[in-house]
């Protein structure tokens, strides 16, 4: 008879081996004595990285938080004209990836880029300095538009759910919206906008493509040159388990931050009425939505297009279709199957607050803040071991890249089907338990149900993540399997190629 | 049930999308870290001609050099092509690559620009630019006179982390020893007009713009940006002044073939092909570098081959550097 709750503990087990197998290679490292690059890279490298990246991600972090409560309180506070079409297309700010903004800031403010030129053609004196930017600027701020949704979706989730007999006890009691702003939602809204903070922080730490591109220095760098350019794995490996560390203690940081605040709201309250606002109001709001949304992404993809149509001709048709494909096929398919895992490990911790499902958690998290291509590397020499024992050519197909994507983004749907348990709580379940059914049963027929936000959000974020990775693509896709990433990035005049992956 | 169906649906989709590992057939397997428009045409002009498939990967040199080692004891690529002779030491190293003969190609070539497992399809000289408009005289001979503080504040360039720059210095300790360079790198950085970022065009781009009186760039670049359809691109170049060092460094993109590959024949026909006249003729005027056979005349914006000082250069023990070089870098913080 199929025990479900057997079947969740030892996946959990069998997944925490797995996990750890894979790091263990890193860890046990740090046993071993050190070389000269290494003490090289402590002297002279280390410390600039690790400024630079606690900078980014701290900035970062703050800044999409910003954003996106911002943008949360206003499409649930107020109703207006084409709210719900804002509400969806702030969604879409997941589908750009953060390196495809970089290149084309970068180019849009550069001496030949659209805005200088503008400038040139109607003869506006300007000086260039005042388009230098600093890398790291750059960096926060193509991480907060590409990363804010985070953050948005979760404070939404919660001001809608939760917040709204706050809200409205506030409004009849006559307070401004400046002030149910910072009094209530700001406040109230910690633990949504913690469990997204915590997805930007980890997606920016294990980011390559925008630091790479912009010269910044940072851990994910630094890894991918001690390996490839110093050919030194040990030096990678410690600064890949350096970062591990500093992952850990920022999920030690959100997990207690998170369990001061647990009781914080009601997990349900009543929905929230948003409040027609006065035309003139209106207008004001849809134009500064219009505007932000036309800013940031509008006007990125109009020149995406423009220079789209432009390489019409040189662009390969049979080849972009057949990465295209690829990238759809694969980025569909493991989303699926990391869907199922995190089902189970979430379900684990759900049925039983363990150590195990504390671990579980914990790992599949880490899993996400490491750089594709530490991933790679660990993916590589696991299967390469693995070969010793099973004489398969794992190491050429493409079961090491799906391997690797699911190590790498098991923890992006963890976090969201955790979060959908815990605001389900267990009652349904053990309302169908005391009528008669199992609690596999229940789960499947009740829960699945109730749970179905939580799992389109994880897979849509699995799915947008995966199509756009870059460095396990580039490192262990097989022969002759091209994605749409590396396709991208291996066109110098990125503009012919810039466009289609981005589009989609 | 229909969770089930999902998965299974998945598990289709992957078989559909898994391609299958390519058999020693009438093909040419080829890592690629030459990433241009004119090699992709030149690699279709391949296929129609000989009616041999070509199977192209593409990645950056550094990551095809990895996968390569990882797959030595079955090797799947035929070719390894690369913008870099920075990895050519490696790859010598870890015996990657097979015997090549040449024939007589090695008549035309320059001595140092082949060897027995190599060889080069283009060179593309590191120079400096400065603005003709605003800078008509500039005082500046070589990069050692860069690194005068009298130009505090004046000179662009890209990131260490560009394999051009790592071959430039590579170059420089080859020649004048680690001590020597190192203080020549630690001039230039002081003489920074801003942290290194973008790459080479935005260099370019930045000199025009004022934002500094000297670029560090390749050649091939000014060629390129000349014939770009950005129209903004080609007013740069047209007003950029090139100087050649006093001792240019000279970088080649080179091509092998891989040790015991599948199809050692086809590579060799395409090596053939690619150093053809008709090649090195699109090499010369479609991406505008310097093409291996020294008699394909190129843009007139550059300096023709023999007009021009080149610094020694001993290509396959270059990447013999790479790592006292990074470490030079950071020691200086050319970031």
């Amino acid at each position: 008879m199929f025990n479900w709750k057997r079947f969740t503990k030892i996946s959990s087990i069998l997944w925490i081996l797995l996990i750890f197998i894979l790091f263990s290679e890193t860890f046990t490292l740090l046993t071993k004595p050190t070389n000269e690059n290494w003490q090289h890279s402590v002297r002279y490298v280390l410390g600039d990285v690790s400024v630079n990246t606690l900078i980014i991600v701290g900035f970062s972090t703050f800044f999409a938080s910003l954003l996106g409560i911002f943008l949360a309180g206003m499409v649930t506070l107020f109703q207006f004209k084409g709210r719900k079409l804002f509400s969806f297309l702030f969604y879409l700010a997941l589908a750009f990836p953060p390196y495809v903004l970089a290149y084309f800031w970068t180019y849009f403010i550069s001496y030949t880029g659209t805005l200088q030129t503008f400038l040139r053609s109607l003869n506006i004196p300007y000086q260039a300095t005042w388009f230098v930017v600093d890398p790291k600027f750059m960096a926060i701020f193509v991480y907060t538009l590409s990363l804010f949704p985070y953050i948005y979706i979760s404070t939404k989730a919660i001001i809608n759910r939760s917040l709204g007999n706050y809200i409205e006890n506030a409004r009849v009691l006559g307070y401004s919206y400046p002030r149910i702003f910072l009094k209530l939602i700001l406040p109230l809204s910690l633990p949504a906008r913690l469990s997204g903070g915590l997805l930007v922080a980890l997606e920016v730490l294990s980011d390559y493509g925008v630091v790479s591109y912009l010269g910044i220095p940072s851990f994910s760098t630094a890894i991918v040159r001690s390996w490839l350019r110093f050919q030194d794995f040990d030096t990678a490996l410690r600064l890949a388990a350096l970062l591990m560390v500093l992952t850990l203690v920022l999920l030690a940081i959100f997990a207690f931050i998170g369990r001061r605040i647990q009781n914080l709201v009601p997990i349900k309250g009543k929905p929230l009425q948003p409040t027609a606002l006065k035309p003139k109001h209106s207008i004001y709001l849809v134009s500064m939505l219009t505007l932000f949304l036309f800013l940031s992404f509008g006007i990125p993809l109009i020149q995406l297009f423009y220079w789209s149509i432009q390489s019409l001709a040189s662009i390969r048709l049979n080849r972009f279709i057949s990465s295209l494909s690829n990238s759809l096929g694969l980025s569909i398919g493991v989303s699926l199957i990391i869907l199922l895992i995190a089902f189970v490990l979430a379900n684990h911790g759900r049925i039983q607050k363990s150590f195990i499902s504390f671990i579980a958690g914990k790992l599949t998290l880490l899993g996400y803040s490491i750089p594709g291509s530490v991933i790679g590397i660990l993916s590589l020499i696991f299967f390469l071991n693995l070969r010793n024992i099973i004489p398969i050519k794992l190491n050429q197909s493409i079961i090491l890249l799906i391997f690797a994507l699911i190590i790498r983004y098991a923890g992006l749907a963890y976090q969201s089907i955790e979060q959908g348990f815990n605001k389900l709580g267990l009652r349904f379940n053990e309302a169908a338990q005391v009528l008669g059914k199992s609690y596999f049963n229940a789960l499947i027929k009740v829960d699945l149900v109730l749970l179905k936000p939580a799992l389109y959000s994880a897979f849509t974020m699995v799915f947008l993540d995966i199509i756009k990775e870059l460095p396990l693509s580039l490192l262990l896709r097989p022969f002759n399997f091209n994605t749409l990433p590396p396709r991208f990035i291996s066109m110098p005049m990125m503009r012919c190629w810039l466009n289609p992956p981005s589009l989609l | 049930m229909r969770k089930l169906s999902l998965l299974l649906l998945s598990l289709l989709i992957f078989t559909a999308c898994t391609q299958a590992q390519p058999e020693a057939t009438n093909e040419l397997n080829i890592y690629s870290a030459r990433n241009y428009d004119v090699d992709k045409d030149l690699l279709l002009r391949f296929e129609s001609e000989t009616g041999i498939k070509v199977n192209l990967f593409e990645g950056k040199g550094d990551e095809l050099i990895e996968r390569l080692k990882l797959e030595q004891a079955d090797p799947i690529a035929d070719i390894f092509m690369t913008v870099g002779a920075e990895a050519l030491y490696p790859a010598l190293q870890n015996e990657l690559l097979a015997d090549l003969d040449l024939n007589t190609a090695k008549d035309t070539l320059d001595a140092n620009t082949y060897g027995d497992k190599w060889v080069a399809l283009t060179k593309r000289a590191r120079i400096i630019v400065y603005d003709k408009v605003n800078n008509p005289t500039p005082s500046v001979k070589n990069l050692e006179d860069l690194s005068d503080p009298q130009y505090l504040g004046t000179i662009l360039s890209r990131s260490s982390t560009s394999s051009y720059n790592l071959a430039l210095i590579a170059n420089h300790i080859q020649n004048d020893g680690y001590e020597t360079t190192r203080q020549l790198a630690q001039g230039l950085v002081k003489n920074f007009a801003r942290t290194p970022t973008g790459n080479d065009r935005d260099q370019a781009k930045s000199v025009i713009a004022g934002l500094g009186q000297y670029a560090i760039m390749n050649t091939y670049y000014v060629a390129a940006m000349e014939r770009s359809t950005d129209a903004e691109e080609v007013k740069v170049a047209q007003q950029l002044g090139l100087i050649y060092p006093e001792e240019t460094h000279v970088n080649i993109s080179w091509i092998a073939k891989i040790k015991d590959s599948p199809n050692p024949d086809n590579a060799q026909r395409l090596i053939e092909f690619l150093l053809s006249e008709s090649a090195q003729k699109e090499y010369a005027e479609r991406n505008g570098e310097y093409p291996a056979l020294n008699s394909i005349p190129v843009s007139s914006l550059l300096l023709p081959w023999d007009a021009f000082n080149k610094a020694e250069v001993d290509y396959e023990t270059l990447g013999q550097h790479n790592i006292e070089t990074i470490q030079l870098f950071d020691e200086v913080g050319w970031e």
